[in-house]
């Protein structure tokens, strides 16, 4: 007949020891370490995953100097402070931080966060127990972010930035508001698609095709009767799209306004060419242009930004000229090799 | 009549330079450039006597105005930075004392600023 109380005792092991599985699966899969610090004799005991961590062989001997000798030069003046603190007993025992680890075996720097509590016997820390966890893929991710809402402030910023300088530069001479309004909306409804043309794109460059492409769209709606693009793709770097795109916008709107796109059966040749890494575009809008003054056009911000600051911007160079055959704008400016 | 004031204008964003440099002009200001590069500023800082310089800090390409800038500390030739989001924080501390305008500018304060290098 088997003995009752071994029975019992027997039955209390298995499930401590279930317990204790549990336990250890639990932290396994968390990837948690667990530690103990003993701060009257000095001694550690760390698990494997503490270990591991730090770089150091689990047969090793562990002391609070070997878990500083990990801890990154400028963290342990942090650490040493927070661990004295968990150990004063008029503190509340606890301790919560995230420091640097250099690993010993030369694996790299690792972010870690130790939670631990102090328990006290006669008024004296007797046993720091804790918990140690690697973060470091949590902190990247968090830098990683922080980047992003840099880069994010930045382009507000700028963009606010160019949209003023916009309105400065469009005053117009004659004064007429409603005039003005209308062409600052179209301008800043041409910025606004092409910063989503940037953004589908991901950063890459972009086909000065699809440009044209949607600046006509915007302008004069899905009419391709009113012009023709022949020639090879130019692939525009992202900082250059949105000048590219204004300059554009300007041949457009004058186009429509006092040009070709302004008289009846009428359209624009666009023409693009890339040699040695020098790209051409060119503008025509052949014909007789009526009674616009011959030569190049003045006044207006649009043409100051066609002759002025496109070819600045792309460290290129343009001619812009009407003449008895046509309005003609040209901008040669250097591209490097195609990349889609 | 005293001759204008002549004020370098250096920002790899032209649209954002010329704004500037329109409202040197309407404030009685000569302009120099605006430039877009760092070696075309420092042509006309050795050639053209600028009195002022207006600086952007990032060249867009990954350098900095720094360069030239140390050639204006040199040269005892009274300047400003004008800078974009977060680039006022990455320049080096020998120019701490140095004035730093964030874009966007307001006119006003701009231009305030600039007659108060130019006193």
């Amino acid at each position: 007949m088997p003995d009752v109380k071994t029975t019992t005792q027997s039955k209390s092991k298995r499930i401590l020891d279930d317990q204790v599985h549990r336990l250890s699966a639990a932290l396994e899969a968390a990837n948690v370490g667990v530690f103990e610090f003993y701060p009257q004799t000095g001694i550690a005991n760390w698990d494997l995953r503490v270990g591991k961590i730090w770089g150091i062989p689990d047969d090793e001997e562990i002391t609070y100097e070997t878990v500083i000798s990990g801890v990154h030069p400028e963290d342990v003046a942090l650490h040493d402070d927070m661990t004295a603190k968990a150990l004063d007993p008029d503190g509340n025992g606890v301790m919560d931080l995230y420091f640097r680890v250099i690993p010993r075996n030369g694996e790299p720097m690792r972010w870690v966060r130790t939670v631990a509590t102090c328990s006290f016997e006669d008024n004296t820390a007797v046993l720091l127990l804790g918990t140690v966890r690697d973060v470091t893929e949590k902190r990247k991710l968090e830098e990683h972010n922080q980047l992003l809402i840099n880069e994010l402030q930045h382009r507000v910023k700028n963009t606010l930035a160019t949209v003023l300088s916009v309105i400065r530069l469009s005053k117009p001479e004659d004064n007429n508001i409603e005039n003005y309004i209308t062409s600052l909306e179209d301008r800043l409804l041409s910025m606004s698609n092409t910063h989503s043309l940037v953004n589908r794109n991901e950063g890459k460059s972009i086909d000065i095709k699809s440009i044209i492409e949607k600046e006509f769209l915007a302008y004069v709606g899905p009419k391709k009767e009113l012009y023709s693009i022949k020639g090879p793709s130019l692939f525009i770097r992202p900082p250059y799209v949105q000048v590219i795109s204004m300059a554009i916008h300007e041949l457009i709107t004058n186009a429509c306004k006092h040009g070709a796109l302004s008289m009846p059966d009428r359209n624009v040749t666009i023409t693009t060419s890339l040699k040695d890494g020098i790209a051409t575009f060119m503008w025509a809008e052949k014909g007789d242009l009526g009674n616009l003054p011959q030569g190049q056009p003045k006044g207006g911000f649009g043409s100051f930004l066609l002759s002025k600051i496109v070819s600045a911007e792309v460290q290129g160079h343009t001619t812009y000229a009407i003449t008895p055959a046509g309005l003609f704008y040209k901008l040669v400016f250097p591209l490097e090799e195609a990349r889609k | 009549m005293t001759p204008l004031p002549k004020v370098l204008v250096l920002d790899d964003q032209q649209l954002i330079a010329f704004s500037l440099a329109k409202m040197l002009e309407e404030n009685g200001f000569e302009v120099l450039g605006p430039y877009a590069n760092v070696s075309s500023a420092l042509d006309c800082v050795e050639n053209l006597n600028p009195d002022i310089a207006i600086l952007d800090i990032n060249m867009g390409d990954g350098t900095t105005s720094e360069s030239l800038a140390d050639e204006l500390v040199e040269k005892n030739l009274p300047f400003a930075f004008v800078t974009g989001y977060g680039s006022a924080e990455i320049i080096s501390p020998r120019f701490k004392d140095i004035i730093k305008m964030h874009k966007p500018v307001r006119s006003a304060q701009f231009i305030e600023m600039v007659k108060s290098l130019a006193a």
